[in-house]
C-alpha cells in the first residue's frame, strides 16, 4: 500500500516537472476581467466580456501586442463578481496577487467598482472602469481610470440641451433614489438647471422595481414643467413614457433620458410612444465614423447582437490600455514597475479615438469625451443623430 | 477495502490538533519554497488555493496541481502530525477540559496566519470567511437553536456596517485607527441589537411563517431607510473608512462569538432558547421565560450581525445600501443550512465552505450557480439537517455534553 503510494507521488511529481519543460510559448501579457457574469445584470457581464475577447483576439491575430520592439500575447483572465461588492473585491484581489495581470478591466456597476476600485489602488494595479459613472470611483485613486464619461458631466449636457432647444426655465426630474447611478444623474441635472438660471419645479423620486408612476407624473403635470429629466433604464422608461403619454404629461412636458435609455429594447417595448424623444449617449450610428462602425459590424456577426454602450467602453477600455502600452515603450518584466508604467502610459493619453469618441482622461482619470444627443424613432428602430456636445465642465 | 480502513484507521489515530499543527508547519514551508516548486512544477503562479483555480483555468495543470498539494501540503503536514502526535496527546493530557478550546484556538489563528497572512488573496478570502462566520453562526441561534425562521439578517448587517463606519469616519480621529476600531464595532453591533427589537418584539405574539415575513419585512424597512437617509449618502453608498479589518480583528471577534454564543447555549439560562425551539407553552409552563429569552436571542443575533457589517464594511471600504438586501440574508441562510442547524461545528463547516466554494469555482462563471446549488441539493438528501446538524465538534463542548451531541470526530 504504502509503496504504492509513495510510486504515485513520484509519477505525479515527475509529470509535473515534465509538464514544466514544455517549450515557452510567445510572451504572453495578462489582462484581468472583472465583470458581473451572474447576479442581477448579466447582460453587462456579456458584453463586457464579449467586447474584451473580440478586441484581444483582434489584437493577437494582428500578431500580438508590440511593446518596444517585442511582439507580446493578449491573454484575458476572465473573472466573474456576481454582482457583489465583496466579491467584486474578492476577484480584483485574485486577479492582481495571484493572476498577476497587468491590467485590471472592470468592474462594471458602480456599486462593484468602488470597492474594486479601492483593491486596486491600494495594491498598486492600474485600472479601467469602462462603466461605472460615479465619481467615487476614481476619486483620490491615482491608478483607476475610466473609459465612460461622468454623471456630471452628462448631465450637465442634458441640462443645457434642454433649456436651450425648448426654450424653458421650469424643469423636472423623476428618477430611481435606490441606484446610485440615477440619483447623481437627477442631482447634477438639478445642480446645472439652477445654476443656468432656470428653476426645478418638480423634484420627484421612486424606488427599484415600482411599476406606477401616476401619483409622479400628476404631480410634474400640474407643477408646469417644461422639460422633465428621466435618468432611467431602457426598462422603466418604456412604462414612465406610456404612462405620461395617457396621462397627458408630454402635450407641454418634452421628456429627455440618458445613455440608460440606448438599448435595442427601447423600441421593443416602448413602440411609438417614444418617438420624438431625446436622450445623450455614447455613439451614434448615422455618424458614427468608420471605426464604430466596423466594430459595431463585427460585433453584430460575432455575436448576433448589437453592441450595447458596455461592449463599446469595454472594446475602447482594451484600446486604452494598448494605447497606454505603446506610450509606456518597454516592459522590464518586473511586474510592479510595468504596472507603473502602464498607469503612467494611462495617464498620459491625449485624444484616444475609441469607438465611443475622442478622449482624455484628467488628472482625476475621469474622460473627457464629447456626448451624442440622439432623437428617437421607433417606426423605424433607429436613434438618429440629433447634435453633438463638445466637452466642457459644469462646475 | 480492507487497506482503505487500514489507512482510515491509521489516519485517524493521529489527533485533529496534530494535523492541525502540521498542516500549519506545511503553510510555513510553502512560504519559503512556494514559490520555486510552483515553478519547477510549471504551475503559472503559486496556487492559492490547492491550485483548484488553476485546473480549471487548464486542465493540463492537474498533474502539476495534484504534485504541488503533495509535495507542500499533503506530505509534510502528514509527517509533521505523525512527528508532533506524541507530543500534542502529552498536551492534551496535561490541559484541562475547560482550557482546551484554547489550544485549539491559538493553533487555528497560527494556521490562519501562516497560510493566509503573507497572501493578499487568501487575506482576503480568510476576511470573509469569518464575517461570513460571524453571519452564519449568529443566525443560527435564532433559525437553529430558537427554531425561528429569520430571513433578514443582512438588514442588521447593514445597520452595523453603517454605523461602524460613520464613527470611524466622522466620529473617531483617523489617527487611533485600530484603537478605537472595536468601539466602532460594538457601537455598530449595539445599534443592530436596538433594531433586532422590531424582529423581538412582534415574535412574542407572531411565530413561524408570519414572523418570518417581519423578518423579511425588517429587512426592508433598514434598506429602504438607509437609502433615504441623504446625509450618509443614500443609495450612493457611504466611503472614506480606513483599511482596518485584518486576520488577526476577524479571527478575534469570531472567537469572541463562537465563545459567547457557545457559552450561551449550554447555559442553563440559554437552554431556555432550545426549549422555546421545542415547545413553547411547555417551556413557559417550565418557568422559561419565553418573551426575555426571545429579546435576548433576536438582540444578540443581530447585534453580532452588526458586528459581522463593521467588519465587512471596513474591509471594503465602501457600503452600499443594496449591499445588504434579501440576496445577502439569503446566503446568510445557506450557509446555516449547509453547515447545520444548531450546531457551532456547523457554522463554522458552513461558512468556511460557502467562502472557499464561492472562490474556488468562480472561473466557471454560470456554471457555479449550477453547480453549488446541485451540491446543496446532494448534501441536504443525504443529510438534512446540514453537514453538523445538531453535532458538534468534540472540542467545542464540554466532555460530559459529548453523548448528547453525538459528536463523532475529534
Amino acid at each position: 500500500m504504502r509503496k504504492k503510494l509513495i510510486l504515485l507521488m513520484i509519477v505525479l511529481a515527475l509529470s509535473g516537472i515534465l509538464h514544466s519543460c514544455a517549450p515557452a510559448g510567445p510572451a504572453e501579457i495578462l489582462v484581468g476581467i472583472n465583470a458581473e457574469i451572474t447576479g442581477a445584470i448579466p447582460m453587462v457581464g456579456a458584453a463586457c466580456k464579449n467586447a474584451a475577447e473580440m478586441a484581444a483576439e483582434e489584437i493577437n491575430a494582428a500578431g500580438g501586442l508590440e511593446i518596444g520592439g517585442k511582439k507580446y500575447k493578449i491573454k484575458l483572465v476572465i473573472a466573474d463578481n456576481e454582482n457583489k461588492p465583496e466579491s467584486a473585491a474578492a476577484a480584483a484581489t485574485k486577479l492582481i496577487t495571484q493572476d498577476k495581470v497587468l491590467i485590471h478591466i472592470g468592474a462594471n456597476a458602480s456599486k462593484n467598482a468602488i470597492p474594486a476600485s479601492s483593491v486596486c489602488n491600494e495594491l498598486q494595479c492600474p485600472m479601467i472602469s469602462p462603466w461605472s459613472t460615479n465619481p467615487n470611483t476614481t476619486l483620490y485613486k491615482p491608478w483607476v481610470f475610466r473609459a465612460c464619461f461622468i454623471d456630471s458631466f452628462q448631465a450637465g449636457v442634458n441640462a443645457q440641451f434642454g433649456m436651450e432647444e425648448f426654450n424653458a426655465t421650469k424643469g423636472a426630474v423623476l428618477f430611481d433614489i435606490g441606484s446610485d447611478a440615477c440619483y447623481y444623474q437627477g442631482f447634477f441635472f438639478k445642480n446645472t438647471w439652477e445654476k443656468l438660471g432656470g428653476k426645478i419645479v418638480a423634484f420627484e423620486t421612486f424606488t427599484t422595481g415600482d411599476k406606477d408612476f401616476t401619483a409622479q407624473l400628476t404631480k410634474i403635470k400640474e407643477s408646469g414643467a417644461e422639460v422633465l429629466y428621466v435618468p432611467q433604464y431602457y426598462d422603466e422608461v418604456p412604462l414612465i413614457v406610456k404612462q405620461a403619454n395617457r396621462l397627458g404629461v408630454t402635450e407641454k412636458i418634452h421628456i429627455i433620458g440618458h445613455d440608460g435609455w440606448e438599448s435595442p429594447d427601447l423600441c421593443k417595448l416602448c413602440g411609438a410612444d417614444c418617438n420624438g424623444l431625446y436622450f445623450t449617449t455614447h455613439w451614434a450610428v448615422d455618424i458614427a465614423g468608420a471605426k464604430t462602425q466596423a466594430f459595431i459590424k463585427k460585433y453584430k456577426e460575432k455575436y448576433g447582437v448589437d453592441p450595447d454602450s458596455v461592449a463599446g467602453l469595454t472594446y475602447d477600455a482594451m484600446y486604452l490600455f494598448v494605447q497606454a502600452a505603446k506610450n509606456c515603450g518597454k516592459l522590464t518584466g518586473n511586474l510592479a514597475q510595468d504596472r507603473k508604467c502602464i498607469r503612467d502610459g494611462l495617464a498620459a493619453i491625449k485624444d484616444f479615438e475609441g469607438v465611443t469618441g475622442t478622449m482624455t482622461p484628467t488628472e482625476q482619470g475621469d474622460m473627457i469625451k464629447s456626448v451624442h444627443i440622439v432623437k428617437i424613432d421607433c417606426d423605424a428602430g433607429v436613434f438618429r443623430w440629433y447634435k453633438t456636445v463638445q466637452p466642457k465642465t459644469f462646475e | 477495502m480492507a487497506q482503505w480502513q487500514k489507512l482510515r484507521s491509521h489516519l485517524s489515530a493521529i489527533p485533529v490538533l496534530a494535523y492541525l499543527l502540521g498542516f500549519g508547519i506545511a503553510s510555513a514551508i510553502e512560504l519559503f519554497i512556494g514559490y520555486p516548486v510552483a515553478s519547477l512544477l510549471g504551475l503559472p503562479t503559486m496556487p492559492t488555493l490547492f491550485g483548484i483555480i488553476l485546473v480549471q483555468q487548464s486542465l493540463a495543470l492537474l498533474p502539476s496541481a495534484i504534485a504541488y498539494d503533495l509535495l507542500i501540503y499533503l506530505v509534510p503536514t502528514y509527517i509533521a502530525a505523525r512527528l508532533l502526535t506524541p507530543l500534542v496527546q502529552k498536551l492534551l493530557q496535561k490541559v484541562p477540559s475547560q482550557r482546551l478550546m484554547l489550544v485549539y484556538v491559538l493553533a487555528l489563528f497560527l494556521v490562519a496566519l501562516l497560510w493566509g497572512g503573507f497572501h493578499e488573496y487568501r487575506t482576503m478570502i480568510l476576511c470573509l470567511m469569518g464575517i461570513n462566520f460571524i453571519l452564519c453562526i449568529s443566525l443560527n441561534l435564532v433559525n437553529g437553536y430558537m427554531g425561528e425562521f429569520s430571513v433578514g439578517h443582512a438588514g442588521f448587517m447593514g445597520v452595523g456596517a453603517y454605523i461602524a463606519s460613520i464613527l470611524t469616519v466622522w466620529v473617531f480621529p483617523r489617527s487611533l485607527g485600530h484603537l478605537v476600531f472595536p468601539l466602532a464595532l460594538l457601537a455598530g453591533g449595539a445599534g443592530a441589537a436596538i433594531a433586532g427589537l422590531l424582529v423581538a418584539i412582534p415574535s412574542f405574539k407572531i411565530r413561524g411563517d408570519y414572523l418570518a415575513i417581519i423578518t423579511l419585512a425588517t429587512n426592508f424597512i433598514i434598506k429602504n431607510g438607509i437609502e433615504n437617509i441623504e446625509r450618509i449618502g443614500g443609495s450612493r453608498g457611504f466611503m472614506g473608512m480606513a483599511k482596518l479589518t485584518n486576520v488577526p480583528w476577524v479571527f478575534f471577534w469570531s472567537v469572541l462569538t463562537l465563545v459567547l454564543i457557545r457559552n450561551f447555549v449550554l447555559s442553563p439560562y440559554g437552554r431556555g432558547v432550545i426549549a422555546i425551539r421545542e415547545d413553547e407553552i411547555a417551556a413557559e409552563a417550565m418557568t422559561v421565560n419565553t418573551r426575555r429569552m426571545k429579546i435576548i436571542a433576536f438582540c444578540t443575533s443581530s447585534f453580532f450581525a452588526g458586528i459581522a457589517g463593521g467588519l465587512f464594511a471596513h474591509l471594503l471600504l465602501y457600503i452600499n445600501p443594496s449591499s445588504f438586501t434579501l440576496l445577502k440574508s439569503t446566503e446568510c441562510l445557506v450557509m446555516v443550512y449547509l453547515g447545520g442547524m444548531a450546531s457551532i461545528s456547523g457554522s463554522l463547516v458552513g461558512a468556511a465552505t460557502f467562502t472557499i466554494l464561492l472562490e474556488m469555482l468562480r472561473p466557471l462563471e454560470v456554471w457555479k450557480w449550477v453547480l453549488i446549488p446541485l451540491l446543496l441539493l446532494v448534501m441536504l438528501l443525504r443529510r438534512h439537517t446540514g453537514l453538523m446538524g445538531f453535532r458538534e465538534f468534540q472540542f467545542l463542548i464540554p466532555r460530559e455534553e459529548a453523548e448528547v451531541y453525538g459528536s463523532t470526530s475529534h
